[in-house]
C-alpha cells in the first residue's frame, strides 16, 4: 500500500494541482504551485548529493574489490572529490579552480562533443547511398545544407546555395519540425495523464504499465 | 571506395581542421537576415534596461555558442545595456565567466553588480525559471556565482526583481533545458522578446518558433556566431572556425561522393 498507493496520490494530487493553477487559476492552487516550485527546487539540488553517494558507491566496491578497470574508478573518485574540496576550500574564483577547471573540464567536455565530427564524418559516408528516389533527395537536400551552411558554398557556387539553404530550413524543414513537434506534445500529454491516473508505473521501477 | 577503412576518413577530417586553422583562407561570410533581426533587436534595446543571457550550455557548446555569447555582452556594454548571466546548465555559471574574463578588460568603466551579474547555475530546471519569474532572489537562493548574497547592495538588483523587469532574452542553448522552456516561461507568458543562439544540430527543432515570432531572429550555431561577429565588427574565434568547417564540410561531401560512386559501379558488376 504505502510502496505504490502513496506515490501514486503523491503524484496525481500534486499533478492536479499544477493542471488546476496553470489553466484555471483559482488563488490558493496557483499559491501553492508556486510553493511546488520551491519544493522542486530543493528536491533537484538534493538529486546532486544522491548523485554523489550512487558514484561513490558503484565506484567504492569497484576499487575495494579491484574489478576490471578500477584505477579508472580511483581516477573519478578523487577528481570528483579533489575539485569538491577546492571549490569548498578556496572558492570559486579563486585562480587556483578557475586553472583546473579551465585545463581540465572545459578541454574534456569539448573533446566528447568534438569528436562527433569524425563520427558524423564516418556515418555520412556509410549512409547517405543513392538506394532509392527518398534517399537522393535526402543526399541532395544535405549537400545544399551543407555548403550553404559554409562559407565555401558560397564563395564557388554563387548566393544560390545560401538561398535554397534558406528554403530549406524555413519551408519544408519547418512544416515537418511544426508536425513532429505537435505529435511529440500530445504523445507527451498522454503520457502525462497516464502517469497522473496511475496507469503508467514504470518510475516505480519494474517493467511499467499495469 | 565503398568501403573505405573509417581511419583513414577520421584522419583526413583531423588534417582539413589543423590546415584551416594554420592557413586561414578567409572566405567571405554573408550575414544571414535571422541574425540581422536578432542583432537589430538587441540593438534597438535602450539604455540601462537589462538584457538576460541564458547560459544553457555545457564546455562542448563553447566553439559554437560561446562567441556570440561575447559579442552579444560586447554589444549591450556599448550600449549601455545591462546584463544578467544566469543558467539551467550545471556549467553556467563557469560559461559566463570565461565571458567574463575576457570581456571585463575591455569595458574598465563596467562594474560588476551595476552592470551586470553572473547569477550562475541554480538547480530546478524549468521550475526554477519559473520561480524567477516571480522572484529572482528566491530562485537564486539568495547567492550569485561569485558568492554575493543577493540583491545585497547591487544597482543592478535593485531593478532587477524577477525576470518580468527583463527587456529582451537570448537563451545561449545545447539542449534541454533550453529554448524550449524561455518561449514557454518568459517569452509567452510575458510578452518578453527574445532569441536564442543554438548548436547547429539543434537548429531544425527551433524554426517553427522563428517563423511564429516567439523568436526574434535566431543565432544558427558557429555560422550564426561569426556573422554576429561580423555584426559588431569584431571578428573572432567563429570567424575563424569557418574555415575549418567550410573545408570538414567539402571532405564530408567528397567522401559522400566517392561512396555512392563506389556503391553505383557495385551495383553494375
Amino acid at each position: 500500500m504505502v510502496r505504490k498507493e502513496l506515490p501514486l496520490a503523491i503524484t496525481f494530487i500534486t499533478g492536479g494541482i499544477v493542471i488546476l493553477a496553470n489553466f484555471l487559476a483559482p488563488a490558493w492552487f496557483v499559491q501553492t504551485n508556486k510553493d511546488i516550485t520551491v519544493w522542486y527546487q530543493i528536491v533537484t539540488a538534493l538529486f546532486c548529493g544522491l548523485g554523489v553517494v550512487n558514484l561513490c558507491r558503484i565506484h567504492g566496491k569497484k576499487v575495494s574489490q579491484k574489478r576490471e578497470g578500477w584505477p579508472f574508478s580511483v581516477v573519478m573518485l578523487v577528481s570528483m572529490f579533489g575539485f569538491m574540496l577546492i571549490a569548498l576550500y578556496v572558492g570559486q574564483q579563486h585562480q587556483l579552480y578557475k586553472n583546473l577547471y579551465n585545463n581540465t573540464i572545459v578541454p574534456l567536455n569539448a573533446t566528447m562533443y568534438s569528436i562527433l565530427v569524425f563520427y558524423i564524418a564516418s556515418a555520412a559516408y556509410r549512409a547517405f547511398r543513392v538506394r532509392s528516389a527518398e534517399a537522393t533527395i535526402l543526399l541532395v537536400t544535405a549537400a545544399i545544407v551543407m555548403l550553404g551552411k559554409a562559407p565555401i558554398g558560397e564563395a564557388v557556387l554563387g548566393s544560390w546555395v545560401a538561398s535554397w539553404t534558406t528554403w530549406i530550413f524555413d519551408v519544408p524543414n519547418t512544416a515537418g519540425m511544426r508536425g513532429i513537434q505537435l505529435g511529440a506534445t500530445l504523445g507527451g500529454i498522454a503520457m502525462a495523464l497516464r502517469v497522473l491516473i496511475g496507469i503508467e508505473r514504470a518510475h516505480f521501477g519494474g517493467t511499467g504499465g499495469e | 571506395m565503398a568501403n573505405i577503412d573509417r581511419r583513414i576518413i577520421y584522419v583526413i577530417m583531423m588534417l582539413a581542421v589543423i590546415y584551416a586553422f594554420i592557413k586561414p583562407m578567409g572566405l567571405p561570410i554573408t550575414v544571414s537576415q535571422h541574425t540581422k533581426t536578432a542583432y537589430n533587436a538587441i540593438d534597438a534595446l535602450p539604455a540601462g534596461s537589462i538584457l538576460v543571457l541564458g547560459m544553457d550550455f555545457s564546455a562542448g557548446g563553447i566553439p559554437e555558442l560561446e562567441p556570440a555569447g561575447k559579442a552579444i555582452f560586447y554589444q549591450c556594454m556599448k550600449n549601455n545595456v545591462r546584463v544578467v548571466f544566469m543558467g539551467m546548465w550545471v556549467m553556467a555559471g563557469d560559461m559566463a565567466e570565461r565571458i567574463l574574463t575576457e570581456m571585463e578588460p575591455l569595458f574598465p568603466d563596467k562594474k560588476y553588480g551595476v552592470d551586470y551579474i553572473n547569477i550562475g547555475y541554480k538547480a530546478g530546471g524549468a521550475p526554477m525559471l519559473e520561480k524567477a519569474v516571480d522572484d529572482i532572489v528566491l530562485a537564486a537562493v539568495g547567492i550569485d556565482h561569485r558568492g554575493n548574497a543577493l540583491p545585497g547592495n547591487m544597482a543592478i538588483m535593485q531593478d532587477f526583481k524577477s525576470l518580468k523587469d527583463v527587456s529582451f532574452w537570448v537563451c545561449l542553448s545545447t539542449g534541454t533545458p533550453g529554448t524550449g522552456d524561455w518561449i514557454r516561461i518568459v517569452g509567452d507568458p510575458l510578452k518578453i522578446k527574445g532569441t536564442t543562439d543554438i548548436v547547429s544540430v539543434s537548429i531544425p527543432e527551433q524554426m517553427p518558433y522563428v517563423q511564429s515570432g516567439q523568436l526574434t531572429g535566431i543565432i544558427q550555431g558557429m555560422r550564426g556566431s561569426a556573422e554576429y561577429e561580423l555584426l559588431i565588427k569584431r571578428p573572432g574565434r567563429a570567424v575563424a572556425g569557418m574555415d575549418a568547417q567550410s573545408l570538414t564540410h567539402v571532405v564530408i561531401l567528397a567522401f559522400i561522393l566517392l561512396g555512392n560512386l563506389g556503391y553505383l559501379v557495385r551495383k553494375k558488376s
